[in-house]
Order: C-alpha cells, then sequence, then structure tokens
C-alpha cells in the first residue's frame, strides 16, 4: 500500500510540474484540443498508480511527451497564423450585421435551434437584438448586440469618471503581499500607520486587507474591532 | 519559450536515460544469454553438472545485480517471470534433470531476449 502511496506522490508532482510549465494561458484556453490532452494526462497518470506492474517512467515518459508536444505546437501557433489555423481552426460568423448566415450554419452542422439556444444562454433571446454571433475555435458562441441594443455605459451617459486601480490584496490571513503594495506605490509604514487607527499593532490580526478600484483601504481583522467588523479609510 | 525549453530538456533527459538503458541491457543480456547458451547448456548436455551449477549460480547473481536497474524499465510482471524461470532451471540442474534444465534453459533465454526486444523501436512494438 506504502508503494501506492509513494507512486502517487511522484506522479502528483510530476503533473504538477507538468501544469505548470504549460502554464496559465494553456489552462484558460481550454479548447477542445487541450481538454482531450488534459484527460490523456490524467489518465495516463493513473496507469502507473493503479498497476505496480507499470514502471513509473513509462507513465513519467508519456506525460512528459505529451508536455512537449502541447508546448511545442503552442509556440509553433504563435510564429506561424497557417500553423494556427490547422490547428484550431477559424472562428465562424453565424450571424453578420443582423442576418443569419444560413451557409455558415450548414458547414458548421448548427440548426437554427442550436443556435438559439446559445443566443439565449450568452442572455440575448432575440436574434433580431444581434449585429454580429461569431462560433470561436474552441466552440463558444460570442455575441456582439446591435448598438441600440447593447448596454449602457458611464460613456454613453456622459457620466465623468475618475481613473480606477486594479483591485489589490495587501494582505491575506496575516500574510503581507510586499509586491502589491509596492505596486500601488506605497510602503508598509503606511499601511501600518493605517492599521494602527484600528488598533491592529501586527499582520497576523488580520484575515484580509485590500485596496479597491476608487483606492479606498478596506481591513477585516480576525477578531471584531469596537466598531464593526470592518472599516475604510480613503487614500 | 522558457515553457519550450523546460520541456525539451526534461524530453531530452527521458530519451537520453532511455537510450543509455537500452545500450546497457544489450550488452548485459547479450552476456547472459550467450553463457546459458555457450556454457551452461554445453556443460549440461556434457553431463558435466559441477561447471553447470556453478555457471549458473553466476549468471543468477549477475541477473539479481542487474535486476536493480532492470526494474525502472520493464514490467515486474515479465521480471517475475525470469525469476520464476531462473528458480525452475536451478532445480532441474541440481537435480540434474538434462532435458528439463535445457528446456527451461531455452525458455530463460527468449525471456531474456525479449526483455531487451520490447524496447527497441520496431514496428511490431509500435503497432
Amino acid at each position: 500500500m506504502l508503494i501506492i502511496v509513494i507512486r502517487t506522490m511522484i506522479l502528483y508532482f510530476t503533473v504538477l510540474f507538468v501544469m505548470r510549465v504549460m502554464g496559465k494561458a494553456e489552462l484558460s484556453k481550454l479548447d477542445p484540443f487541450e481538454i482531450i490532452i488534459l484527460f490523456m494526462i490524467a489518465e495516463l497518470a493513473a496507469i502507473p498508480i493503479e498497476s505496480i506492474d507499470v514502471p513509473i517512467f513509462s507513465g513519467i515518459a508519456a506525460i512528459i511527451t505529451l508536455l512537449l508536444l502541447e508546448v511545442l505546437l503552442s509556440f509553433l501557433s504563435t510564429k506561424s497564423g497557417r500553423i494556427d489555423a490547422f490547428l484550431k481552426g477559424k472562428p465562424s460568423i453565424l450571424i453578420h450585421r443582423g442576418n443569419i448566415n444560413k451557409q455558415e450554419l450548414k458547414n458548421q452542422r448548427m440548426t437554427i435551434n442550436d443556435l438559439m439556444e446559445q443566443l439565449r444562454i450568452k442572455n440575448y433571446p432575440s436574434a433580431a437584438d444581434v449585429d454580429y454571433a461569431v462560433l470561436e475555435a474552441n466552440g463558444e458562441l460570442s455575441v456582439i448586440p446591435k448598438p441600440e441594443k447593447a448596454p449602457l455605459t458611464r460613456e454613453d451617459m456622459n457620466i465623468p469618471v475618475s481613473s480606477e486601480i486594479m483591485p489589490m490584496v495587501l494582505i491575506s490571513d496575516g500574510n503581507l503581499y510586499k509586491r502589491n503594495l509596492a505596486l500601488l506605490g506605497k510602503d508598509e509604514s503606511y499601511l501600518k500607520k493605517e492599521l494602527s487607527k484600528i488598533k491592529i499593532t501586527d499582520y497576523s490580526q488580520v484575515f484580509l486587507c485590500f485596496f479597491d478600484e476608487k483606492r479606498k483601504l478596506h481591513i477585516y481583522p480576525k477578531e471584531k474591532c469596537k466598531n464593526g467588523m470592518q472599516r475604510e479609510v480613503g487614500i | 519559450m522558457k515553457a519550450l525549453i523546460t520541456s525539451i530538456i526534461c524530453f531530452s533527459i527521458l530519451t537520453i536515460a532511455w537510450a543509455l538503458f537500452v545500450n546497457y541491457a544489450d550488452k548485459n543480456i547479450h552476456a547472459m544469454t550467450g553463457s546459458i547458451e555457450d556454457v551452461i547448456m554445453k556443460s549440461i548436455s556434457m553431463e558435466d553438472w559441477e561447471t553447470a551449477d556453478n555457471q549458473f549460480e553466476k549468471l543468477t547473481d549477475k541477473w539479481h545485480k542487474k535486476k536493480k536497474v532492470f526494474t525502472f524499465f520493464y514490467h515486474t510482471s515479465v521480471i517475475n517471470d525470469t525469476d520464476f524461470s531462473i528458480a525452475r532451471a536451478k532445480g532441474y540442474i541440481k537435480s540434474k534433470d538434462a532435458s528439463m534444465a535445457i528446456g527451461e534453459l531455452l525458455c530463460l533465454k527468449e525471456q531474456l531476449a525479449f526483455l531487451h526486444l520490447n524496447e527497441l523501436i520496431t514496428p511490431e512494438n509500435i503497432f
């Protein structure tokens, strides 16, 4: 039994290494092909765990080979548009300027019911509201509504807006993220000063501390402070 | 680029390790099969049981030493089958049963050859 435990650990770290090398972009894309590769890696990792008869190197060799193929083909895709199109396919425009492209629907073996279903899922129950609908290479449908049907923005209403920043977590469960603090152009002395206003003397007393997009500091202490759970401090 | 280089390095390490192992296994298995055919079987056919026994002991010791490396690349079941074959052959040699001993030694020789052949890049192995 311990043999299975040790093999599982080895393959776990191998798969973790492979996922890290593949990178965030590979995992987020989740094209049908990438999904198949991930399933294959999972299956290949499981075989040496289940059968102790199988040498562990066989599983690792197969996983590393898939990693190399996946990374190599992704790399070649970035260098050549033709290779990219060959490997992933091209997006198809199903609705163009409000007109449904029947030929393209036929090419994609999609019925009008399939298209309507996808539009409803994207919150556009009426095809008349759609300007463009694009079936992406990964199978997702992208919908661009007609300008008169698009959601209002502040720009449309001529509402003045101040610039916003990316919300950043500064302290999470007592751990300070110095890099995020530096990105905001602040230092530890500023943070300590703000924390001391609500009688917090150490980061370990903080569950969560972050800046929101409007530059307001939010602090969630681990223990309740005298004036409540949370205190906001503006810059 | 970093991911590509890392993948190529990992793949190269595996390929080089495999190539070194195949070379190592080839030399050792060739030596063992040679010993079976040229020395042990000849000794048995000449009824020189002492020489056959001594040489077979040497072969068994060599196999047990090399097995520690072979287990990294060969299936356990195949290695176990070879172990069983060695145990049977040892019994037949000890009991001076020439026909059974030679039969078992031929089987052992094929098993050892199969261990190596199974790792080679051939159409039979790929398909």
